[in-house]
């Protein structure tokens, strides 16, 4: 049997500044997200879980550029992030988030993903720990200073366990 | 990042032809030095090992281990790059008897926070390479530390078994963590 499974799958038919994945099935062990496309401006693509925008979320990157390599963290931040690097509409990007054990209660929930995007031809990886033990069961994702381009698209993969 | 985009082309595919699909899952009940997956079927190209960790030592983290088909001789190589939240390190070790793909948060650490990694272990059953294993985790802790991992199995032997470990069985992970192992068709 698959462990794999498509649960959502999005593609813009307009610009859109957030896309929300509600309803999510609690019958997966992990989820996977896949982004990819262009976006008007903006330097972060935000997750938040649950409709929660209160300080719950951890954030730390990994990155580099062609050049140098930097880390750093955003702590007891109002969202977590899928990407941290600038995007724009001439270059398209793409971001994979792995979402482990959403549904279990005992634990917060840690997410891993890298996401290459962008006009600095950079790589990152990213990690994010939404402080709640509580089962993931929606996900919004949203640009914070512009808008995600026509025909860019969010799947959504549920992996059984 | 990981082998799942060939297990999105393979989703829908035979078993062992294409696909991604779940082989185990461990979900300790209880304090456990190590998880073994034996008699791991030979059908699939690649495998995937998912964790979601934590172990019980008194310490801000633990190495995770693997040991492939029982050998504890030193015949592992691991190397890795880090981001630790101000910067970012590299090192290797050679000549070891386990492989480190990645670190679990310790006992000193908040209730409720587990690490997560995702390792590839590639082409396990071909007898004409020695075997190589890629891994990334990630824990946001006292000790954040987000890393990619590479590790060498200095054997061409097919892997049958893997021991999962919390610094090769001399700790151990705490209960709740989840151990689940995958078969990518090719």
């Amino acid at each position: 049997m698959p462990a794999l499974v498509a649960l959502a799958n999005t593609t813009l038919g307009s610009n859109a500044t957030t896309v929300t994945f509600s309803s999510i099935s609690q019958a997966y062990q992990d989820l996977y997200l896949v982004v990819v496309g262009k976006a008007s401006a903006g330097y972060f693509s935000n997750i938040r879980f649950n409709g929660d925008s209160g300080a719950n979320y951890n954030v730390l990157r990994f990155t580099g550029t062609g050049t140098t390599v930097a880390s750093g963290v955003y702590a007891a931040a109002s969202r977590g992030l899928i990407s941290d690097l600038s995007m724009n509409s001439s270059i398209t990007g793409a971001a994979f988030v792995h979402i482990l054990d959403y549904a279990r209660t005992d634990k917060h929930k840690t997410t891993i993903g890298d996401v290459h995007a962008d006009n600095g031809y950079a790589i990152e990886m990213l990690c994010n720990r939404w402080a709640n033990t509580a089962a993931i069961t929606s996900i919004a994702i949203s640009n914070d200073a512009g808008t995600y381009q026509t025909g860019t698209t969010f799947a959504l993969y549920g992996v059984r366990g | 990042m990981s082998l799942l985009p060939l297990g999105i082309l393979g989703q829908g595919g035979p078993a062992g032809g294409g696909a991604f699909e779940l082989i185990e899952t461990q979900i300790l009940a209880s304090t456990t030095t190590a998880v073994t997956f034996s008699a791991i079927p030979t059908i699939y190209k690649h495998l995937q090992i998912r964790i979601t960790s934590r172990n019980t030592t008194a310490a801000a983290s633990q190495a995770i281990t693997l040991r492939m088909n029982g050998d504890t001789g030193s015949n592992y190589a691991f190397f890795h790059m880090r981001g630790n939240g101000s910067g970012g390190v590299a090192a290797t070790s050679s000549s070891q008897t386990s492989m480190t793909i990645g670190r679990s948060p310790g006992s000193t650490e908040a209730a409720n926070i587990f690490a997560v990694g995702l390792v590839d272990i590639l082409d396990y059953g071909n007898t004409n390479k020695t075997k190589s294993v890629r891994s990334v985790g990630a824990r946001y802790s006292s000790e954040t530390q987000i890393e990619q991992v590479g590790a060498h199995w200095n054997s061409t032997s097919a892997i049958t078994s893997i021991e999962v470990a919390d610094r090769a069985g001399s700790t151990s992970f705490a209960a709740g963590t989840r151990i689940s192992l995958y078969g990518i068709g090719g």
